[in-house]
């Protein structure tokens, strides 16, 4: 008998089970991969979002903004911060303009400086209208594997992994094995997952959005080795230092969603087919705003689910979604949009 | 058939032709996919008021690569191919007008700009036009390539094949007035023609009078020749001033009646008067261009852009799986 049992091992689900075993609570974390942090929280952007990246949000900036120094004290041996990063604004087709963007970050009080003009030439002054140095690091998602997991183990929270939970039932779960384990609270951190475990709990479902991504990890030319760089704000790219292979991530807002789709009751999950890989568009699209891009090497592509709230796609916004069953008493599910978000948490935990 | 490496991206702006959207995807895909490995179809919407859009949004979830950008107007054909050129990304770019340029012959023009290492205009066998439209054109061609220093072609349309340097080169040109037939040979690179018969849908051919004013704006925002003919003319008017400044003071020395001369009064003064309302028309027209230039007011804007390759679970099941390791 445990106070609390948490399905799904990502990034939220340990920092979740931690907070409720530091709680004084007895907790048991199950993951179904043999690893914890091998899907969402591993194969992402790495980027601890410091607010920039929401010019159309300005609460989602905020938050972000706030939780920055949070989570960079926090976590700061797993931080990657030999690198700068740079914000360029688009000339066409982009929602916001550079002036727009200087007063948002103004706003939000995040630091903001125009690139020194070294940096500027590697931008195509036909495409970009103006680029910025901001302050906003990179995670290695195996280095927080490794913090979670100590910590973990130091707040004695029993983990258990390849243990697929099949469904919830009142006040516990059951095992893919069959086995049932008994807890009074459920938590449902299975991003990606969320609806598959509902609907096999015969718990009503949430409205959510999937894209299958694809994040090309690339070898960059030697001068942008210590460089990120994000073109906002619109179908544009991004090229972040991927800390945990030691590389680049290059991802398109065009082309990493290779295609998106809805919970429903038909189907739910991911589209699993092999296809061929974007990487030739994103290169060609990166290459005219950066032409120092130059030769870019690709050496593997990363495929991941990502799943956002229906609301937040209008205004970018990325709120965390806390939402207990209104069927299964005891079970909540949770999910958050970025990994900073876990702040937010402690205080939809005391509401409940 | 071996696919060609090349990427390439076609470019069509529509304007009401929701009927049109159909065959063309569908066409374009075909001849596309069969010789290239990697295509994208940027459709640029230019303010249509018939659903061309929604028409276009419904295919994008049949058909894959195709991209639609849509504009918050109207804003004319060359703006509108500049935001898909703008926004294109292929190592060619083809541009072409649906219904009258046939996709089919894309393959060739790319092969063409490739082994000379060209852009690759297409110059359309004329469909027969008024006497007067035809007479008006072949002089403007003759006015352009002899005294305005445009080398326009005549009968070349929106067909072309540019490569990823000539649309950089386009794309640094800021002017707000844009006529892609004559900023295409301005950015120099070499050039090849490619003629061609064009479908028999192709649309009516623009009026006499829109033609000549597509002209006016055509050689007021590419040359400025007419601003040093009229410069010209104000020398040479100020010569005949001076020379009848002269002439009625050798009047006044010589003959001591002077009571005629109205008539070259008012033949001087009607002469001036012309010659002054002349000046000042090309003059307002150049002063009018650099207004709108200095204003520096974005050339377009995109209202929303859409792509396919979305998936939704029951019309194309075989995607979806239902666990997710
Ligand atoms: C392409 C991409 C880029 C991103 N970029 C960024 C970024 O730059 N910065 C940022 O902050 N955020 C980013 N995000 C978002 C971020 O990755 C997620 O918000 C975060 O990882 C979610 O963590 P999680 O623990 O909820 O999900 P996950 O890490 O996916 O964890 C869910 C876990 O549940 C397990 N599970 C599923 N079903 C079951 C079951 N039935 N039984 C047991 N276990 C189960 C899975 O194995 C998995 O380990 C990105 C996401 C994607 C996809």
């Amino acid at each position: 008998m445990y106070d609390a049992i948490v399905v799904g091992g990502g990034f939220f689900g340990c920092s979740l089970a931690l907070m409720l075993a530091r709680g004084g609570a007895r907790v048991r974390l199950l993951e179904r991969s043999s690893d914890l942090l091998t899907r969402a929280s591993l194969n992402n952007q790495a980027r601890v979002h410091h607010g920039y990246h929401y010019p159309r949000s300005v609460l989602t900036g905020l938050r972000s903004r706030v939780n920055y120094p949070r989570f960079t004290e926090d976590f700061s041996a797993c931080i990657e911060s030999g690198f700068r990063h740079y914000y360029a604004v688009a000339a066409r087709q982009s929602h916001v303009t550079a002036r727009q963007f200087e007063t948002f970050c103004r706003r939000i009080e995040s630091p903001l400086q125009r690139a020194p003009v070294a940096v500027r030439r590697w931008f195509n002054p036909a495409l970009v209208e103006q680029v910025y140095e901001v302050e906003e690091v990179a995670f290695d998602a195996l280095k927080l594997r490794a913090a979670l997991q100590s910590r973990l183990q130091t707040a004695k929270v029993e983990v258990s992994l390849s243990a697929e939970v099949s469904r919830v039932v009142t006040a516990g779960v059951e095992l893919a094995t069959g086995e049932l384990l008994l807890a009074p609270r459920v938590f449902n951190c299975t991003y990606s997952g969320l609806n598959q475990l509902l609907s096999r709990s015969g718990a009503e479902p949430i409205a959510l959005r999937h894209e299958l991504a694809e994040l090309c990890i690339v070898e960059v030319p030697p001068e942008l080795k210590s460089a990120g760089v994000t073109v906002m704000c619109g179908p544009f790219f991004s090229l972040m230092p991927f800390p945990s292979l030691q590389a680049h991530s290059l991802s398109h807002v065009r082309y990493t969603p290779h295609c998106a789709w809805e919970d429903s009751a038909a189907a739910t999950g991911v589209a699993a087919a092999p296809r061929p890989s974007r990487f030739e568009h994103m290169r060609m699209d990166a290459l005219r705003y950066l032409p120092a891009l130059g030769q870019l090497r690709h050496l593997q592509s990363i495929w991941e689910t990502k799943t956002v709230l229906p609301s937040s796609e209008q205004n970018d916004s990325r709120p965390i979604l806390f939402r207990p069953s209104a069927v299964l008493p005891g079970l909540v599910s949770v999910m958050g949009g970025k990994l900073d978000n876990v702040y937010d948490l402690p205080a939809e935990l005391e509401r409940l | 058939m071996i696919l060609s490496a090349l990427f390439v991206s076609v470019v069509c702006r529509l304007r009401d032709q929701a009927a049109l959207v159909e065959p063309l995807i569908a066409e374009l895909s075909s001849v596309l996919g069969d010789h290239y490995e990697n295509y994208e179809i940027v459709l640029v919407d230019d303010g249509s008021v018939d659903g061309t859009a929604a028409k276009i949004k419904e295919l994008l979830s049949r058909f894959e690569c195709v991209r639609l950008l849509r504009l918050s107007r109207k804003f004319g054909v060359d703006v509108a191919l500049t935001a898909g050129l703008e926004s294109a990304i292929g190592d060619y770019v083809v541009t072409l007008t649906p219904g009258m340029d046939p996709p089919a012959l894309i393959p060739e023009m790319i092969a063409l700009a490739q082994r000379d290492n060209a852009a690759v205009h297409g110059l359309a066998a004329r469909p027969s036009r008024p006497l007067l439209h035809r007479v008006g054109a072949r002089l403007f061609h003759w006015a352009c390539v002899r005294l305005l220093d445009l080398p326009l072609q005549p009968g070349a349309t929106h067909f072309r094949v540019l490569s990823r340097q000539a649309v950089n080169a386009i794309s640094e040109i800021k002017d707000n007035y844009r006529y892609l037939r004559a900023l295409t040979p301005y950015i120099g690179y070499a050039t090849r023609t490619f003629p061609y018969q064009p479908l028999p849908s192709t649309p009516k051919p623009e009026s006499l009078l829109e033609a000549v004013d597509t002209a006016i704006a055509l050689v007021v925002s590419n040359s400025s020749r007419p601003l040093r003919f009229v410069s010209w003319l104000a020398v040479l008017a100020s010569a005949l001033n001076m020379a009848y400044i002269g002439y009625v003071f050798l009047v006044n020395v010589f003959k001591h009646s002077v009571a005629e001369g109205w008539t070259t009064l008012s033949v001087q003064n009607a002469g001036m008067f012309f010659l002054l309302f002349l000046i000042l028309a090309v003059v307002t027209e150049y002063v009018g261009r650099i207004l709108n230039e200095t204003r520096e007011r974005p050339l377009y804007y995109i209202a929303e852009e859409a792509n396919s390759s979305v998936l939704i679970p029951g019309r194309d099941r075989r995607n979806v799986v239902t666990d997710s390791q």
